[in-house]
């Protein structure tokens, strides 16, 4: 396997293999482990340069120490949910129903109310048909 | 809620009377349900004669009677306005025509006999 490399390397480089590692650099030659970086950018260029070229820091202002009196700033006011007035801002803008509508409902109970004389019948009506459907579900207490 | 009529079998004037003695009286321009009013159809036990739905039973022929006369209220007092109908879903327009027969009535009478003028201030005082 060794020979096939250095076969490769004679043929690739054209020079020999014992003059192949004479060339090489010393520290390449063994495998040393990578240097601890100090800064952030790993010893990048980008390091070099913000030191050398970026302008100096100016000093922030230093504000009056107050010592600590146990009072804190007050927190960030919470937005205020828009104000609900009426029982109809409830109601989303889409599901509100038109005068229209509404004067059709009206007229529609109005017939109704001549149809039933007197609802106390059919409000038992009601109620037993009610009693009915739920103990189609079984006991519910 | 055609699903529940359908699932109950109740009638269309039926559903009618259960949707409106649940209206809020004080948005009926904008007819709305009271949900508390309307769930009340179904929590309540009808099991028996019992005094709760008795009174249930009384109170809604009440609302009835009283929606259907709010209703006419309405009604009247849209056909009279020739613009601006979007204006009978305003809380000021619905307060003002339904008050407005009881205040006409009452100010006629006092008119008609202002001793009564002290004898009202008093009965509020008391």
């Amino acid at each position: 396997m060794a020979r096939i490399l250095t076969q490769q390397l004679e043929i690739i480089t054209g020079q020999e293999p014992d003059q192949l590692m004479m060339n090489l650099p010393i520290e390449n030659a063994a495998f040393t482990s990578p240097k601890k970086s100090t800064g952030k950018n790993f010893g990048s260029p980008a390091s070099k340069l913000s030191k050398s070229t970026s302008p100096a820091k100016k000093k922030r202002p230093q504000t009056a120490q107050v010592k600590s009196s146990g009072y804190s700033p007050s927190p960030a006011k919470p937005k205020k949910p828009a104000q609900v007035k009426n029982l109809i801002d409830l109601v989303k803008k889409r599901d509100r129903v038109a005068p229209e509508e509404v004067i059709k409902y009206l007229q529609e109970l109005l017939q109704c109310q001549k149809r039933l004389a007197d609802p106390l019948d059919d409000i038992e009506e009601i109620f037993n048909k009610i009693q009915a459907w739920k103990q189609g579900f079984g006991n519910l207490d | 809620m055609r699903e529940i009529q359908e699932a109950i079998g109740l009638t269309e004037d039926e559903l009618y009377i259960i949707l409106f003695t649940s209206l809020d009286h004080d948005n009926l321009n904008n007819l709305i349900v009271l949900a508390g009013e309307f769930t009340k159809w179904f929590n309540l036990n009808f099991e028996g004669e019992s005094r709760d739905e008795i009174d249930f039973r009384e109170n809604k022929c009440e609302i009835w009677v009283a929606t259907g006369a709010l209703a006419q209220v309405i009604i009247d007092g849209y056909s009279v306005l020739e613009k601006n109908h979007k204006d009978i879903l305003t809380k000021y327009w619905w307060e003002h025509n339904r008050y407005l027969k009881f205040a006409d009535q009452v100010g006629q009478k006092l008119q008609e006999q202002p001793d009564l003028m002290p004898e009202l201030r008093e009965l509020f005082r008391s």
